[in-house]
């Protein structure tokens, strides 16, 4: 019993020093029995060295010569190119069959009132030559006289008859096609409207968004049947419209344009001038841009090793890039491959630690 | 009864023969047909279960899938913790069971509890499935191929619909995870310009694409003679025939799907893509099910592909069939590790021959090693446990101790047997053997109990430590306990056929002539100065324990299987494209450092997989030369590490497969520090968690204090404003599906390729899907029939996401981990607790949990330390019983620390460092030690007690010359055993027994030393033997 006490107290002894002992005087090997704990022989899982550095108060990052080339970072030179701003809208080609039709009908009441007016300018002569036979010398009855009369009364009515005619016709047209129209079509040596009647050219009608205006200086517009404004050709401006799209909502004015390609009842897609960026800019590549915070931005190298990244501000994009005017200069080296690797090495703490979930 | 068994052996010592003869063959038989693993199963009782939400954003996954997922599964029996992660297209959900309970029987409940999920998870989103039970080590093969002529979705149809198939239906294969080429639909490439043109929205194509075609069962018709299946054919299924379909009838004309769209064989939205030695192709990860055996379904999936080699070289597709194989490694561990055994083997077999100078006797003793070792294989197999490199270090540590009972026995009995033959009346030879054998139970016996008993705390390691080295455990003792068993029956009887009839030469081996002179001089030297031999002692104990707590440590060596995984993380948001372009210019690099033949690489994740990796994320397996050294692959290694540090906007890891493994298996934050915080409104969370940072900070001894799980993704967020949507008659989800519908896709019916099954997609083509532009410029069609883009209806922002949600226990979580540097960790954590209860207001809906791996570890030492204390308790108390003296097992504990030091210098010499696998090689030590000093205090207690001697100098040295020959012996046979396997440990298959083998190696030079030359001279001091009543 004395023997087995001792063991006891023994065993005791052992239990407290163990237990006792402050963790860091204990063999490494032991702390790493559980589980939890393993040789952390990986990167970075603590501490996160990136390569950003401040210069001149802006964050950069420096990467080496050989890095670069070991990352397969490219930079392209920013070039200049002028654009001015553009907003999109849309267009139909419309059928001027009806003004075509209107005009037909014009031009007979026209002709017929032509006809009418000689007839009237005959009656009238008649009439005046029996008004003297019968004042000098009785040589015509009353009766005679009273036919001439009438018939000169009717040709008057008639030709008046077909003048009201034409304005209503006039009126019409106008009231659909505005007056700039309705005066091509009713000239005759219309050289517009000729090319329009031969399909030489469509009128189209443009639907401005709710928001949007045309310059009242806005000459032409370009369009196109694609959404590619690169091979968009122009229209000219004829005048505002008087009716809407039966399926948009905005503003609407009539252009003209050529007809290759174009058939009647097609949707353009419209480009017209914008109240936005105009003038010169410079090009940045559409594989540049690297999105953060809301915002575009890519990458310039200032130096040998340093790259900055900048801001695109009120960028627009153009067919596969986009065009800046402030923050970047013609000639900087602008990165297009790699972009994204020097936006992950800036914010490389913030890279998830995939093994720590 | 011991004496009972040893009695029944000699009398029907043919029956105990044949009995140990049919064992031997039956477990040689049983080996022949067993297979070989690389580790024992390690995962942890999981389940995951895996939901694809395609095009769902973090929050909605979260809130719409994980949720109730989480809530269908809760209270099921058995669960020891749930924990999620949803992030975008994807929730996972992972639910731990308790460790004791049935793998099987948990997958059920999980799967029924699913079944009735079904309705309650939105439209397309789904099903829910619990993911194929994989093995441990997971991955059982890893190939891929590549063509210069056919594109990316010509291969991925072939390995879809030939390859994986053909891998699928070999039994162990749980699945196959296939990352990049392109997955084939016939898409329906919507125009925008053409849908301008004639006025269509988005719907009313796909409305018309849906009536276009699918593959439909149209029943039956019967009468009272015949049943006539119908069946309908002619359903649009090429390209052309989809394109004549009609949408709608327009002033006389008729407007098709071809009018308005191009109608194209189309890649999918990938998920991940692939590419082997930098060319982008597919990759296939052959996943091994629960159980399965890495060699044989290896093997056996190899076999079934066989051919196909050719079948592509016709095709001019390249195959690469092994770019990373598995089992490799377990080929040439087991190779090397068998080759040393061998060796080992040969080495014991010498010594028993110079020490024992018998062929006969050591004839007997060797017996012992393939009897005892084979039949600890049988029992494992009848266990059911499958043999690995850890069943094989049990084993092999086992080697040189199995032969010692047998050597202590055959010995004594063959002294016993000579000196009976020069007695003027000789005993009966059966009394001889018996009694010599009875002699020496208690260091067999006793020894044994303690040697096996010390394993004991090893076999109750919780968690992954446990699950690796349970079986280690178990094939050591099992052996030590089958070693007592062989010399308690077949040594016995083996040594009364063979020796008692034989003409024993009264010679001593030349060696023990040699030896003993000189070994009874030093003692008479040594015990001239006791006091200062023990000082000499504790000042040399001293010194190893002080060198001790420097010496590094890790949890497993650096394992040397010839091939490397590394992971990169770029900044979430980061594309397939660029993580591929990123992974193409490392491969390049990769490729150039010597000893690496192939490099692959897979970025994203596969379809269904079970990790939750982004686009940002990749993985490479780099392989190299199959008969690299341990140091050449580490220099590859670091090799890499340099590229990998130096190639700018990445985060990596680079590991050996296996470490890789088990690091991934082992669960919760690796960080000693955590404090959990409870919540449901997630940016309070944020808050808070940031206030917690600020709050750690300022405690001295916290470092790398980290705020988990907020890291942002990109998104583009489109918000409706429902005023203008009213104004143009629309619904929120109209616009919503033709989003969907233009940038992910959407499927609207199925069509038959020969025996392939294909989606038919309407979805706008790849280069419209690109660009903010694109997204704005999206043309909805409005209730009168105008079109107009999509930035009318809605504000498009790009904003910063949350990249994941975490769970635990089904609630929102936020964590915020950090280490401790100079500074007692339970003390940091209590000014930690104190701190922040006291500086940060939390409420009833937002509180902390203060946790860590420190106090899981904690918990974890508290168990094994309580556990080692009892059998400490139980090994003292069995030494007091085999030596029946308090003051001698007290002295015998001198032994150990003399024994650890020799393992420290052994491990500092060798250049390695303590792992867990250190650990058991001390434990071993310490079993072998005592057992040595109780067969020379037992021996003494036996000279006085039964040879009636004084207790001298004489007595002592005689004792201990007469022990010399087992003590020698079996030291010399142990580190003999383990020296081929201990010299060059940094080398495939003996990374963990190496260090193992160093350690006991070294601890039985210094505990022998002790033993032999120190042991008699502090007994003779210090020690009191009287003739017991």
């Amino acid at each position: 019993m004395k023997q087995l006490i001792t063991i006891l107290i023994i065993i005791l002894i052992l239990v407290a020093g163990f237990t006792f002992a402050p963790e860091y005087m204990k063999p490494a090997f032991l702390t790493e029995l559980s589980e939890t704990e393993h040789d952390d022989d990986d990167d970075d899982d603590d501490e996160v060295n990136t390569r950003q550095q401040l210069v001149d108060g802006k964050l950069q990052v420096r990467i080496e010569k050989e890095t670069q080339q070991l990352a397969g970072i490219r930079t392209s030179l920013a070039e200049n190119i002028s654009v001015r701003s553009e907003n999109r809208a849309f267009a139909t080609v419309i059928d001027i069959k009806e003004i075509i039709d209107l005009r037909a009908s014009y031009r007979n009441v026209a002709a017929r009132r032509e006809v009418i007016n000689t007839n009237y300018r005959n009656a009238s002569k008649l009439l005046e030559q029996l008004k003297v036979l019968h004042k000098e010398a009785r040589n015509i009855s009353a009766r005679e006289l009273q036919e001439a009369q009438s018939s000169w009364e009717e040709y008057r009515a008639r030709m008046r008859a077909a003048d009201v005619e034409l304005q209503n016709i006039r009126a019409t047209m106008v009231q659909k096609w505005n007056t700039e129209i309705t005066d091509m079509a009713l000239k005759d040596d219309s050289e517009i409207f000729n090319r329009l009647t031969q399909r030489e050219e469509f009128i189209i009608l443009v639907t401005l968004k709710a928001e949007q205006q045309l310059d009242p200086n806005t000459a032409f517009v370009f369009v196109n049947r694609i959404d590619d404004r690169m091979h968009a050709r122009k229209a000219y401006f004829i005048s505002p419209a008087p009716f809407s799209d039966s399926t948009l909502q905005g503003e609407t004015y009539f252009f003209r344009t050529n007809a290759d390609k174009i058939r009647i009842g097609m949707r353009l897609y419209v480009w017209l001038p914008g109240t936005g960026f105009t003038g010169q800019g410079v090009n940045i590549p559409e594989e540049a841009i690297v999105w953060y915070a809301g915002k575009p931005w890519a990458y310039v190298q200032v130096d040998d090793e340093l790259f900055s990244r900048r801001s695109l501000i009120d960028a627009i994009e153009v067919s596969g890039s986009w065009l800046v005017k402030e923050n970047f200069d013609v000639g900087e080296k602008v990165v297009t491959s790699g972009a994204q690797t020097l936006l992950s090495e800036e914010f490389k703490w913030a890279i998830p630690d995939e093994d720590d979930d | 009864m011991l004496s009972a068994i040893v009695r029944f052996s000699i009398n029907f010592r043919g029956v105990v023969i044949a009995i140990a003869t049919l064992l031997m063959v039956y477990s040689v038989y049983s080996l022949s047909r067993a297979g070989l693993d690389i580790f024992p199963e390690f995962s942890p009782n999981l389940i995951v279960v895996q939901t694809e939400a395609s095009g769902y954003s973090t929050e909605q996954v979260e809130v719409l899938i994980t949720r109730p997922i989480e809530s269908a599964l809760s209270g099921l029996i058995g669960i020891d913790h749930v924990r999620s992660e949803s992030i975008q297209g994807l929730s996972i959900v992972n639910v731990y069971f308790d460790e004791d309970t049935d793998i099987y029987r948990n997958r059920q409940l999980v799967s029924e509890r699913l079944a009735g999920l079904t309705n309650l998870l939105p439209e397309g989103v789904g099903p829910a499935v619990p993911v194929p039970m994989a093995s441990s080590s997971a991955t059982i093969l890893t190939m891929g191929v590549t063509s210069d002529s056919k594109n990316l979705m010509e291969l991925r149809s072939i390995v879809d619909w030939n390859l994986v198939p053909t891998i699928l239906s070999v039994p162990g294969v749980a699945d196959v995870n296939v990352f990049g080429g392109e997955i084939k639909q016939l898409q329906i490439q919507l125009d925008e310009n053409k849908l301008h043109k004639y006025g269509l929205g988005i719907n009313e194509v796909t409305e018309a694409a849906k009536q276009a075609t699918g593959i439909f069962g149209t029943g039956f018709i019967e009468n009272v003679n015949q049943r006539l299946t119908l069946s309908v054919t002619g359903l649009p299924d090429k390209k052309e025939e989809l394109a004549d379909v009609v949408i709608k009838h327009l002033d006389g004309i008729n407007i098709t799907l071809g009018d308005v769209a191009n109608i194209e064989y189309g890649a999918e939205p990938a998920f991940g893509k692939g590419a082997i030695m930098g060319k982008e192709g597919v990759v296939l990860m052959v996943i091994g099910q629960y159980g399965a055996n890495t060699l044989n379904v290896s093997n056996a999936v190899e076999e079934a592909i066989q051919g196909l080699d050719q079948i592509f070289a016709i095709n001019n597709i390249q195959f690469h069939p092994t770019l990373f194989r598995p089992a490799n490694y377990i080929e040439r561990s087991v190779t090397s590790i068998t080759g040393h055994l061998l060796v080992g083997g040969i080495f014991v077999v010498a010594v028993l021959v110079v020490f024992l100078f018998n062929f006969r006797t050591a004839f007997i003793s060797v017996m012992a090693i393939p009897l005892s070792l084979l039949t600890a294989i049988l029992i494992l197999l009848e266990m059911g446990i499958n043999l690995n490199i850890m069943v094989i270090g049990g084993l092999a540590i086992a080697l040189g101790e199995v032969v010692d009972d047998a050597i202590i026995d055959t010995e004594n009995i063959f002294r016993r047997l000579r000196q009976n033959r020069l007695l003027q009346n000789p005993l009966p030879m059966k009394d001889v053997v018996f009694n010599a054998s009875m002699e020496v139970r208690g260091s067999v016996v006793y020894a044994s109990f303690i040697v096996a008993l010390v394993f004991l705390p090893l076999l109750h390691i919780s968690g992954i430590t446990g699950r690796l080295f349970q079986p280690l455990g178990t094939a050591y003792i099992l052996s030590i306990m089958m070693s007592l068993l062989v010399a308690l029956t077949v040594t016995p009887a083996l040594c009364y056929i063979m020796l008692a009839k034989d003409e024993l030469k009264n010679i001593e081996p030349p060696l023990m002539r040699f030896l003993q002179p000189l070994y009874a001089k030093s003692l008479s030297l040594i015990s001239c100065a006791p006091y200062l031999i023990v000082f000499v002692t504790v000042l040399f104990c001293l010194a190893g324990l002080f060198v001790l707590p420097n010496v590094g440590g890790q949890f497993i060596p650096n394992l040397r299987e010839g091939h490397y995984i590394v992971h990169t993380s770029s900044i979430s948001g980061t594309s397939l494209e660029e993580s591929i372009r990123v992974g193409n210019q490392l491969t390049k690099s990769f490729l150039e450092i010597e000893g690496v033949t192939s490099v692959s690489q897979w970025a994203g994740r596969a379809e269904r997989g079970a990790d939750t990796f982004g686009s940002h994320y990749s993985e490479f397996e780099v392989d190299l030369e199959y008969n690299l050294s341990g140091k050449q692959q580490q220099t590859v290694l670091d090799n890499i590490r340099e590229i990998l540090e130096e190639y700018p906007g990445i985060r990596f890891e680079a590991y050996n497969f296996l470490s890789e493994r088990i690091y991934e298996t082992i669960s919760g934050y690796t960080t000693p520090i955590v404090v959990n915080i409870y919540g449901n409104d997630l940016n309070a969370l944020d808050r808070k968690a940031t206030e917690v940072a600020a709050v750690m900070q300022t405690i001295e001894g916290a470092s790398g204090v980290q705020v988990q799980s907020s890291t942002d993704t990109p998104l583009l967020q489109i918000g409706l404003k429902l005023e203008k949507l009213k104004q143009h008659g629309l619904t929120p989800v109209e616009i919503v599906t033709s989003i969907k519908t233009a940038f992910e896709g959407l499927p609207v019916a199925k069509y038959q390729e020969d025996n392939r099954i294909f989606d038919v997609a309407v979805i706008f083509p790849g280069q419209k899907r690109e660009t903010y532009e694109d997204v704005r410029q999206l043309l909805i069609k409005t209730a009168n029939g105008s079109l107009l883009p999509l930035y009318e209806f809605a504000d498009i922002r790009q904003l910063s996401g949350r990249y994941n949600i975490l769970h635990q226990d089904g609630q929102r979580l936020q964590s915020i981990t950090s280490h401790v540097v100079d500074r007692d960790i339970v003390s940091f954590m209590d000014e930690l607790e104190e701190k922040i209860l006291k500086e940060v207001q939390f409420s009833a809906e937002l509180y902390p949990e203060f946790t860590g791996a420190a106090i899981e570890q904690a918990k974890a030492k508290e168990e094994l330390i309580i556990l080692s204390l009892l059998v400490l308790a139980v090994v003292l108390m069995l030494i007091y019983i085999a030596i029946r003296n308090l003051r001698h097992v007290f002295l015998m504990l001198l032994n150990l620390p003399f024994a650890l030091v020799g393992g420290v210098i052994a491990v500092i010499l060798t250049g390695s460092s303590l792992s867990v696998g250190s650990l058991v090689g001390f434990v071993t030590l310490f079993g072998i030690t005592i057992r040595n000093s109780i067969m020379l205090v037992s021996h003494y207690q036996y000279l006085v007690d039964e040879e009636k001697h004084p207790w001298n100098l004489e007595v002592a040295i005689q004792g201990a010359q007469e022990r010399l020959p087992s003590i020698l012996m079996t030291a010399l046979v142990t580190a003999l055993a383990m020296l081929p396997i201990a010299i060059g440990s940094d080398n495939p298959g003996r990374e963990i027994m190496g260090p193992m083998a160093a350690i006991i190696i070294g601890g039985l030079a210094s505990s022998t030393i002790l033993n032999l030359l120190i042991m008699p001279t502090v007994m003779l001091k210090f020690g009191k033997f009287s003739q017991t009543e």
